[in-house]
């Protein structure tokens, strides 16, 4: 007995190095289910894998109408993370309505939510559709006609997105259970969106009713959909609970722990530690020491840095982008990584080489706008005004061989000038003074 | 018959205009020639204002020359010294030959002088 | 047992593989005068969609296509679950189910009269669009005639099969306007640089020299002209007591064009007015004063 023990604790620790990684952003979970929708002990092996992700699991059951869910208290969020199971009834709608879920995402908090086409969760669909996720009504599911088991089965293949689940080849014929009720949504056409999986071509949804027009059909209906709003918080939708539960845990571990890591940041959250930009030359002297003029020559670097789970680590890329922008964009150049950033080992740092500002005065924003679905947004601008040339800047007019001409007949007229006055005093106006007399009279 | 009366006034006509044209120039040549004969001063200012125009002449040859105009502000400074000049000059020689009233010849002088100067410091300053 | 088992995979087996039997299956085209292409009857190893595209000339073109299954040999005889076209970039997976129209047939209640239209104004922008770019991306259009598996009999399969291709001819693409925008999403954007103007091109400096020169030369000709027409004397020299104003009038002036000039080689501005203070004041004084003495010889 005191052998199994050891063993088990054993086990843990094992799980616990492989799978320690750690969100981001905090740990605090809350799950909310149903007991009349389905025991949460059929659910064990997930909620063990949260355990092994360190995060710190609250339960909320949510059958009795007395039970009260405070995601906030005096505007402090209580949760970084929300698990919704599906949940039955109009008290829950009243509880978790879909403002307050947004409320939640907006402030901060990832949310994790799961349906099944049997239990209509309002305020879970309400919330979704806000994000342009529209989740199949009530009663239809997915069906796939060309599968052999009852079971809908997702290949690796039909996963859309690199950052949520990176596909290596040793995946490649992997299949994941999502049970025998499965709900399929549309997705709006926005930028925020990050399709995870997509159903098979040959899919549809259906209802009870025989000839009902179909929610989905083939490659337009997703199973499961993520979200991410401007504030980098996640939102992560699974059209199916039997996904998560321990009769296909073992089948489906790999992408349920991607998932999760996703969706409470635990992977693919980058930061920006150190913007920067300055004059050109091994000196780097800064703007507040000397403002930018037009046509200078600047440098601007940018670090990022990517949380692995345990630590930052530096992100290396090849897409990043500085543009320099008044109203509209007059330079996008990709930058290029220079390696670990020397303030800080754990970022890489990103830099454009020298280019020269536009011959164009005003103020300008230097911004660095990386955006990639999946991926945290990163949004650093930076606005600073570029003067033109002060007076004494310009070439001098001898320095110009053009004005040559000009200035030799500006001293040359000077000098006649001056000999003018000299001749036209020391010359008497007449040669006889008769004539002169005559013309003054004149 | 009327047109034929038109058809000989008109060669008549034209001719006396040529007549009196070259007349009124020789008029105003002998005129000048006369002016000029007995006065130095006036000698002085004409030959200082037809340098200065040559010279502006000269300025405009150069920018046709090389098709562009740059640096377009020592141009003007250039160029405006003639003229500024030039206008000077001529203003200074009309009160010569008729002074204005009240204003004595010396002191139309003194104000030649001063407007040069300032023109002169004008243009240093504008052509940078 | 074992033999029955076996009698039945052999009639299966001599019957057909699938229990779905499209018989008489005919595209037809909006063009009445376009002729109509019988394709016979189907099956998985269709290809024909591989060898041919089907030309459209026109946006507004209507393709049918129409077939009669045959249920006969199915075990369920009501029409099947999922009866539907996709038409659509299967590359992109980018496909829209098209409905059939179904029909019982006068003769034979096991026979439905199943036709698809393919109405290409009502296909999306972005399938028209990808169409239009790439010849490669022909528009597909794959038939899928599937029942539950509790609907099948042993050995039944479900039929999804491309049926037929099209693509826009040349003159087509040329009249057809494409309102497609692609949408946003993120990703690298297209490199940017300013363009600067042309800097501004100097003459050659000796032809400037030699232009300079030539103004000198015209300003030394004035010298000559002045002596040579007799307008220099010196007869009016001013002497006497007329002597040092005028030196003092001379000299301010000349002392206002200094000034000047060393401004004009960097003098600051303050300076030169100072400057200007003590040469102006004394020009004007001594200036008025000679000019005054000095009136009759003007």
């Amino acid at each position: 007995m005191l052998g199994l023990r050891y063993i088990q604790l054993f086990l843990v620790l094992v799980c616990s190095i492989l799978a320690a990684a750690k969100s981001a952003v905090g740990s605090r979970t809350l799950v909310v289910f149903d007991d009349r929708v389905d025991d949460l002990s059929t659910y064990s092996d997930f909620f063990n894998l949260l355990k092994d992700h360190e995060f710190d699991v609250t339960t909320l059951e949510l059958s009795d109408k007395s039970t009260k869910i405070n995601l906030f208290e005096r505007d402090t969020r209580l949760y970084d993370h929300l698990i919704l199971f599906p949940v039955k009834g109009k008290h829950y709608s009243k509880q978790l309505a879909a403002k307050k879920l947004i409320r939640f995402n907006e402030n901060g908090g990832n949310i994790l939510a799961l349906t099944v086409p049997q239990v209509s969760s309002d305020p879970i669909h309400l919330y979704l559709n806000q994000l342009g996720i529209y989740p199949s009504p009530r009663t239809q599911s997915l069906h796939d006609l060309f599968q052999d088991s009852t079971d809908l089965l997702f290949s690796v293949d039909q996963l859309e997105n690199e950052n949520v689940y990176s596909k290596t080849n040793e995946k490649k014929d992997e299949l994941f259970n999502f049970g025998e009720s499965v709900s399929a949504a549309l997705l709006d056409n926005r930028e925020q969106i990050v399709p995870i999986l997509q159903a098979s071509k040959t899919s549809f949804t259906s209802g009870n009713k025989s000839r009902e027009a179909s929610w989905t059909d083939g490659s337009q209906g997703y199973v499961i959909a993520g979200f991410q709003n401007l504030k980098n918080t996640r939102s992560t939708w699974i059209g199916s609970v039997k996904f998560l539960s321990n009769n296909h845990f073992k089948q489906n571990q790999d992408l349920i722990n991607e998932l999760i890591s996703w969706t409470l940041q635990e992977k693919s959250v980058i930061k920006a530690t150190e913007v920067s930009h300055t004059h050109s030359g091994d000196d780097k002297v800064s703007y507040d020491e000397l403002p930018y003029k037009v046509t200078d020559n600047v440098t601007y670097t940018i670090a990022l840095t990517q949380w692995d789970g345990q630590k930052w680590v530096p992100y290396v890329s090849d897409d990043v982008q500085f543009e320099l922008r008044q109203i509209d964009p007059y330079y996008r150049i990709t930058m290029t990584a220079q390696g670990p950033a020397p303030q800080d080992p754990a970022s890489e740092l990103y830099s454009t080489g020298s280019f020269m500002l536009p011959n164009r005065h005003g103020m300008f924003t230097f911004i660095t706008d990386y955006k990639r679905s999946g991926l945290s947004y990163i949004h650093e601008a930076d606005i600073k005004a570029i003067r033109h040339l002060a007076n004494d800047e310009y070439p001098r007019s001898f320095e110009i061989p053009n004005a040559w001409v000009y200035l030799a007949s500006i001293a040359t007229v000077i000098i006649s000038f001056i000999a003018f006055v000299l001749f036209f005093i020391s010359t008497p106006a007449s040669l006889s003074e008769g004539v002169s007399t005559e013309k003054k009279t004149n | 018959m009327a047109p034929v009366i038109q058809k000989k006034k008109n060669p008549a006509s034209k001719e006396d205009i040529q007549k009196d044209f070259v007349e009124a120039i020789n008029l105003s040549f002998t005129s000048y020639k006369n002016q000029v004969k007995n006065n130095r001063k006036l000698r002085l200012i004409d030959i200082f204002g037809a340098i200065l125009v040559v010279v502006g002449i000269f300025q405009i040859a150069f920018v046709g020359m090389i098709q562009d105009n740059y640096p377009f502000n020592a141009f003007l400074a250039g160029f405006i010294i003639c003229v500024g000049q030039f206008v000077l000059l001529m203003c200074l020689r009309l009160q010569l030959t008729h002074p204005f009233e009240g204003i004595s010849k010396s002191k139309a002088f003194g104000e030649f002088i001063i407007a040069s100067l300032i023109l002169h410091f004008t243009c240093l300053h504008f052509i940078n | 047992m074992k033999l029955l088992k076996a009698i039945t995979v052999l009639t299966t087996a001599i019957g057909c593989a699938s229990a779905f039997i499209i018989k008489d299956a005919k595209i037809s085209f909006k063009d009445e005068t376009r002729e109509a292409i019988e394709l016979g009857q189907l099956d998985e190893t269709f290809m024909k969609a591989e060898s041919a595209p089907l030309l459209i000339k026109d946006l507004d073109e209507v393709v049918s296509f129409k077939f009669k299954l045959d249920l006969s040999k199915s075990k369920s005889k009501e029409i099947p679950q999922q009866l539907s076209l996709l038409v659509g970039i299967a590359d992109k997976a980018l496909e829209v189910p098209i409905v059939a129209k179904v029909k019982d047939s006068s003769k034979n209640n096991k026979v439905k009269l199943v036709s698809f239209k393919v109405d290409l104004q009502a296909l999306p922008k972005s399938v028209l669009h990808y169409a239009f770019v790439n010849d490669n991306e022909q528009i597909t259009a794959s038939l899928i005639v599937a029942n539950d598996k509790k609907q099948l009999a042993r050995k039944e399969t479900n039929l999804y099969f491309p049926v037929f291709h099209l693509q826009f001819t040349d003159s087509a693409k040329e009249t057809i306007v494409d309102t497609f925008e692609e949408p946003l999403r993120y990703g690298k954007q297209v490199e940017l640089a300013h363009t600067f103007p042309n800097p501004p091109k100097t003459a050659d400096p000796t032809l400037s020299l030699l232009f300079a020169g030539a103004v000198t030369m015209v300003n030394m000709f004035l010298y000559m002209y002045w002596i040579n027409f007799n307008a220099i004397s010196f007869e009016n020299f001013p002497s006497g007591k007329d002597f040092i104003p005028f030196i003092g009038f001379f000299g301010s002036i000349i002392g206002c064009e200094i000034v000047f000039a060393l401004y004009y080689l960097g003098t600051g501005i303050f300076e030169t007015v100072n400057c200007l203070a003590i040469v102006a004041p004394v020009g004007l004084i001594l200036g008025s004063k000679f000019l005054r003495s000095y009136n009759q010889k003007i």
